[in-house]
């Protein structure tokens, strides 16, 4: 997978780059618009990074230029302009997602991965697994080590999260606004003891362990426990 | 300043010029029809006069003819008794024939018969005006016909002088009037603005002097007359007002500078001790976390903080949506069922399905707060109750009552301030405390709502009142903030 990102705050750019080169992206960092211009359009990415106050074209410009010249690459707009406004201008004008600085990484990635995802087939479960759990969709049961768990329905929907995105690191903002709608900062602590709850009901009287607290960014569930 | 004293000068001058002018010209137009009407009497009066005398010299005749024909003389006294009583009237008589029955000393009336208006005069009987050497006459005609024999022509004769001179004398009086009174109002006006204009000047200097550092100095009562003391009680008013808010506002400059450092002083602490000895990588992993947290609650801050200065700056636009409100407390309630089950309290949603028009976003983070803050202060083992209604058919309203202790009614009010804290030694307790509820009040008040808190012994209620359609416009609730 490929990757630009456009920023031109040095140092911002040069974490973006590590973060998502160590996440396993080829990654190209331009600091200005033109050289980025040039690159997306000479070049395939499957996603583009994009800051929008840079200091020689914006990148709402860009974003429109593109989508005229037909790429099809994913366009994620990053600001420090977090208003309703702008996140409409830049989605109308053909970006894929946005987001406002100060942002998490983990929360990037995250959506980073959910945009390259869209490009993939979409299969179509009946049944969702991780080590001796299972997860039946259609009848809404779960089982671990051939145990019925009884989930209330958050749960469920929580654990379904987490097993369609196994091994991936979920940040608590990313779940709460995709499990419960929460689609602003909220007090993630709540996130905490809805999992606390769940691994008391499929983790803590089984082996090994799934869900797992990754410091600072947020949860994984991981069928190969690491301690 | 100076301009300024030198403009108000000239106000009061050009306001003085004008109630001047208008008075005289009143006066002026006053006195013309006064002149005009005493003439109009005066010429009544002279020809009043002539008729008076042509009238008893008609009896008088009369009498010579036929009663009394033997003494002329006696006639002649008797005539010269008549016109002694009047200034300056002449009379001449003649008969059938021509000859002269009694002429007056004075201007020869006999020339009047040359004027063709003469008989014109005689015929109508009306009276005329005669020019004669300098003099101005009114004169009247009469022929009298006693018989057939015994006719008579009589020509009377006032001077007009003195008639003139009166109307110029009460002339003279009134442009004398004119003047005096036209100045009177001048001085008087010049004088009435100068009163009223000092004690403003007075107040003027004195709100001059109040500057952002003296906003606690009030305008005192004593300086200006009775009729500016609610000028000057709006004035305190509007300045307690403006003190209050900065006051508040200068307690969240400091608030939010003391709400920074905190956790930047442990960032500093921290790394220096961690950078002070050589430790081990786990041990510097420890530090980058603790360091995270306080970076993200940092970062939560100024996001918050943004967020209240764009409500401030009104830069929010809510994306107006249908959203039942029933439905979104439900979804809250779910989202913070793990946490209430772990605190052992209950939620109880009581009420009408309420339908507003509104941002989902925003009422979800209004809604959120409110709960959140609830959930902090209810007691193990207690419910926390909200209930909806409609108050009319603009305006619906929700309550979060959640029970605990109660709280004092003066910080009420300040309960939706930034950062304010009922107990001021209370720690930071999790992240955003303090700011919470300043969020939700601004976002109630972009949606054109309001908000505010209740207290007792049973419970803390917190009231929200919104309107249906977010156009609604209600002057009262304007006047309010």
């Amino acid at each position: 997978m490929k990757l630009l990102v456009v920023e031109d705050e040095p140092k911002t750019g040069e974490y973006l780059r590590q973060g998502l080169v160590e996440s396993g992206y080829v990654v190209d960092l331009t600091k200005n618009g033109l050289d980025g211009y040039h690159k997306a359009m000479t070049e395939d990415y499957d996603l583009i990074i994009l800051d929008i106050m840079l200091p020689d074209i914006s990148g709402w410009k860009m974003v429109q230029s593109l989508r005229e010249a037909g790429k099809k690459s994913q366009i994620l707009l990053l600001s420090a302009m977090g208003s309703i406004d702008d996140k409409v201008k830049g989605l109308n004008l053909g970006a894929d997602d946005y987001m406002v600085k100060p942002f998490s990484f983990a929360e990037l990635l995250a959506r980073i991965r959910s945009l390259l995802r869209r490009n993939m087939p979409q299969q179509n479960q009946n049944q969702l697994s991780a080590a001796d759990l299972v997860m039946d969709l259609p009848k809404r049961t779960v089982t671990r080590a051939g145990k019925r768990i009884d989930l209330t329905n958050k749960e469920f929907l929580l654990l379904e999260y987490f097993l369609r995105y196994q091994n991936e690191v979920l940040p608590r903002s990313l779940i709460a606004s995709q499990v419960w709608d929460m689609n602003f900062d909220s007090d993630t602590n709540v996130i905490d003891v809805a999992i606390r709850r769940l691994r008391n009901k499929i983790d803590v009287d089984f082996e090994p362990k799934l869900i797992h607290t990754v410091r600072g960014m947020g949860y994984k569930l991981d069928a190969i426990d690491e301690e | 300043m100076k301009n300024n004293s030198h403009y108000n000068l000239f106000f009061s001058i050009r306001l003085a010029t004008l109630i001047c002018t208008i008075t005289s010209i009143i006066l002026f137009i006053l006195s013309y029809f006064i002149e005009r009407s005493f003439e109009n009497y005066t010429i009544k009066q002279n020809i009043a006069e002539l008729d008076a005398v042509i009238n008893t010299m008609q009896s008088e005749l009369y009498a010579r003819d036929y009663l009394d024909s033997s003494n002329n003389n006696r006639f002649e006294q008797n005539f010269s008794l008549i016109l002694a009583s009047h200034y300056r009237l002449f009379v001449y008589i003649e008969d059938k024939a021509g000859h002269v029955i009694f002429n007056t000393k004075g201007p020869d009336l006999l020339i009047t018969k040359q004027h063709p208006e003469f008989y014109q005069l005689m015929a109508t009987g009306k009276t005329g005006i005669w020019e004669h050497k300098n003099h101005s006459y009114r004169i009247a005609v009469a022929k009298i016909s006693l018989t057939d024999d015994n006719q008579y022509t009589i020509i009377a004769a006032i001077g007009r002088e003195q008639q003139s001179h009166y109307v110029s004398h009460l002339h003279e009086g009134l442009t004398i009037l004119i003047i005096i009174t036209s100045m009177i109002s001048f001085v008087w006006t010049m004088a009435a603005i100068y009163l009223t204009q000092k004690p403003i000047e007075r107040l003027t200097t004195r709100i001059q002097s109040v500057t952002s550092k003296h906003l606690n100095e009030r305008i005192p009562l004593s300086i200006v007359p009775a009729k500016f003391i609610g000028i000057v009680h709006a004035f305190n008013d509007m300045l307690a007002r403006i003190e209050d808010v900065f006051q508040r506002q200068r307690n969240f400059t400091a608030d939010i500078a003391h709400e920074i450092r905190t956790p930047i002083t442990n960032l500093v602490t921290q790394t220096q001790i961690a950078l002070s000895n050589a430790r081990t990588t786990d041990e510097y992993r420890e530090v980058l976390y603790s360091n995270l947290e306080e970076y993200e609650r940092l970062s939560k801050m100024i996001t918050d903080m943004l967020f209240l200065a764009q409500a401030d700056n009104k830069q929010l636009t809510p994306e107006l949506v249908d959203i039942n409100l029933k439905a979104m407390f439900t979804m809250i309630f779910d989202y913070f069922e793990p946490v209430i089950e772990d605190n052992n309290i209950s939620f109880d949603l009581e009420g009408e399905d309420l339908i507003i028009e509104g941002d989902r976003l925003m009422l979800t983070r209004a809604i959120y707060n409110l709960i959140s803050n609830a959930i902090r202060y209810t007691p193990s083992g207690q419910t926390i109750t909200v209930s909806l209604k409609h108050l009319n058919k603009n305006l619906i309203q929700f309550i979060v009552a959640n029970p605990g202790k109660k709280i004092a009614p003066e910080h009420l009010p300040k309960l939706f301030d930034r950062f304010y804290r009922v107990d001021k030694s209370r720690q930071r307790n999790g992240e955003g405390a303090g700011i919470g509820l300043a969020i939700v009040k601004s976002i109630i008040e972009t949606l054109k709502g309001k908000i505010c808190a209740e207290s007792d012994e049973l419970s803390t209620r917190i009231i929200v009142t919104l309107p249906i359609k977010n156009d609604y416009q209600n002057e009262d609730d304007k006047l309010r903030y």
